[in-house]
């Protein structure tokens, strides 16, 4: 069974050519790493896999489920976690009421919240508000949110900006033990994929348009790399601009 | 002496300011929390142009037509501006070019309301002078009455609403992966229409000038992004009960002294705070 399954699929905003041709297929359960510079339409490609932005051509199916024609089914079968730089920390809201935003709109189960604040450490932090915690705790909130609801797919925006390298670590072992527990699949979009390399996951190299998809070793060539992030060539040597974002804290 | 002090707080029309501008006070400082979490200062501000459309409209219709009550002319003509927002924005314009798009409007409304009441009634001028500044002093039963139940309904959709509007406010991507985009479209129609209509409510109590103050002020309180309602709503009531006072003592407009007021308490200190930073 594939979880997702993507072709010939084209994204316009605006004037702008987001994404072109972008092809792949994800089995279920997996786990899929999106690597690529900013604006390589990371997030673009997951919001129209969640049928948040209209496709302009091309085939989406999740669990054989087109996003644009049937959300309440993609919202059933899917967990999400938007980047943290949308999210205005000074609402007053707790911990525990954000973890239990899902169950909130009868989306999930009560003890799936207690689980949820349970695996990611934050029973401790579950009546602080929001606006109290640090960085990578916030993020770490956000986590505990989409872990709190039933889903057969997780899509995690960015999960691991504004964390800590310590943590980072922390966080993909917790993402990657439940996937493997519950048998499930996820797709991460991330600048940084070295903590999930051990996992062995697919990885989509993307830059407007899938540059490589694969398992790491067959990906991570040179051209692939030179193709996203650009490169400069010195008495035959390769050199890597490398780039860095999302870790301001608000 | 005490006889005098004892007069001059049973004055009736002092204690119908006082339950007005309290009950426009407790409003306006939840409407104010409204305006800061959902992000809809700039709403809030050009409301001031549909205001004076909407209350100068009611009134000029209410000449012509005895039996159109203008509050609920204005009301009506408020929220069809909301709507006109909103379906703007959901033409895929953007939430400030809807604003300012329908103020354009209604800035030409309110002018040509405003003229014909001012051609057209005698008491034209005096309209569109309580309009702006209001006359809390002169509230009648029926006014104080209105603005009892107006309050009940705006705090009430508000409470009723509170979670879910934090929620929005806190991650709308989020909100809208739960919800739908319909859903989340009509949660936020919903709160720029108790902007809209608290500000006509406001207006009839203390003027559109002092309404923008209470509909703004309390929740940028200084010292504070996490103060809670309850305590800014103290404090915005305690200020508007003070202007109340001083405007009787010094003979001086209600909306002017909280002006004033607003100013040193919000602002001063903010001021004090950004020069001490730099």
């Amino acid at each position: 069974m594939k979880a997702v399954e993507v072709k010939d699929l084209n994204v316009f905003i605006g004037e702008a050519h987001v994404l072109k041709d972008v092809s792949f297929e994800l089995d279920h359960p997996s786990v899929l790493v999106i690597v690529g510079p900013n604006g390589a339409g990371k997030t673009t490609l997951l919001k129209t896999i969640l049928g948040f932005i209209k496709r302009s051509s091309g085939i989406i199916k999740v669990f054989n489920t087109d996003p644009e024609k049937d959300p309440g089914r993609i919202r059933n079968l899917v967990s999400y976690m938007p980047q943290i730089h949308n999210i205005d920390p000074f609402i007053p809201l707790k911990v525990r009421e954000i973890v239990s935003t899902p169950v909130f709109f009868g989306e999930s189960d009560p003890d799936l919240v207690d689980k949820a604040l349970q695996i990611t450490g934050l029973e401790e932090y579950a009546d602080r508000y929001f606006y109290e915690l640090s960085g990578g705790l916030r993020q770490r909130v956000l986590v505990a949110r989409a872990l709190a609801k039933k889903a057969d797919l997780l899509i995690f925006d960015e999960p691991l900006s504004m964390v800590d390298i310590g943590s980072r670590e922390h966080i993909i072992d917790l993402l990657m033990n439940i996937v493997r527990k519950e048998s499930i699949s996820m797709i991460v979009a991330s600048h940084d994929v070295s903590h999930c390399i051990k996992y062995d996951p697919y990885i989509l190299l993307l830059n407007k348009t899938v540059i490589g998809f694969g398992k790491a070793r067959e990906v991570f060539t040179l051209e692939n790399l030179a193709k996203i992030y650009g490169a400069a060539t010195l008495n035959g040597k390769i050199f890597f601009m490398g780039e860095e974002h999302g870790s301001s804290v608000r | 002496m005490d006889l005098q002090f004892a007069n001059f707080f049973l004055n009736p029309f002092y204690i119908t300011a006082v339950i007005g501008v309290s009950l426009a006070s407790i409003t306006g400082s939840v409407v104010s929390h409204l305006v800061r979490f959902t992000k809809t200062q700039f709403l809030a501000i050009e409301s001031l142009h549909m205001i004076l459309a909407a209350a100068a409209t009611g009134y000029l219709m209410n000449l012509f037509i005895n039996y159109l009550y203008p509050d609920i002319t204005a009301y009506i003509i408020m929220i069809l501006f909301m709507i006109m927002v909103s379906y703007m924005i959901s033409r895929g314009y953007e939430e400030n070019m809807s604003i300012a798009t329908v103020a354009f409007l209604s800035a030409a409304i309110a002018s040509l309301a405003s003229y014909g009441l001012a051609i057209y009634s005698p008491i034209g001028p005096s309209i569109i002078y309580n309009i702006l500044f209001g006359s809390p002093f002169f509230l009648r039963t029926t006014d104080l009455l209105v603005s009892i139940y107006m309050t009940i309904i705006v705090l009430g959709a508000v409470l009723i609403l509170w979670k879910k509007i934090l929620l929005l406010s806190f991650d709308p991507e989020y909100f809208e992966f739960l919800n739908g985009s319909r859903k989340t479209s009509l949660y936020r129609i919903i709160v720029y229409i108790l902007i809209a209509v608290s500000g006509i409510y406001l207006t009839r109590i203390v003027g559109a000038v002092a309404a923008h103050i209470l509909m703004i002020a309390p929740s940028m309180t200084p010292f504070i992004k996490k103060i809670s309602v309850s305590k800014s709503t103290i404090i915005i009531l305690l200020i508007s009960l003070s202007s109340v006072t001083l405007s009787v003592i010094a003979n001086l407009p209600f909306g002017g002294v909280l002006g004033i007021f607003a100013l040193i308490f919000y602002v001063t200190p903010s001021m004090i705070r950004s020069v001490g930073r730099h």
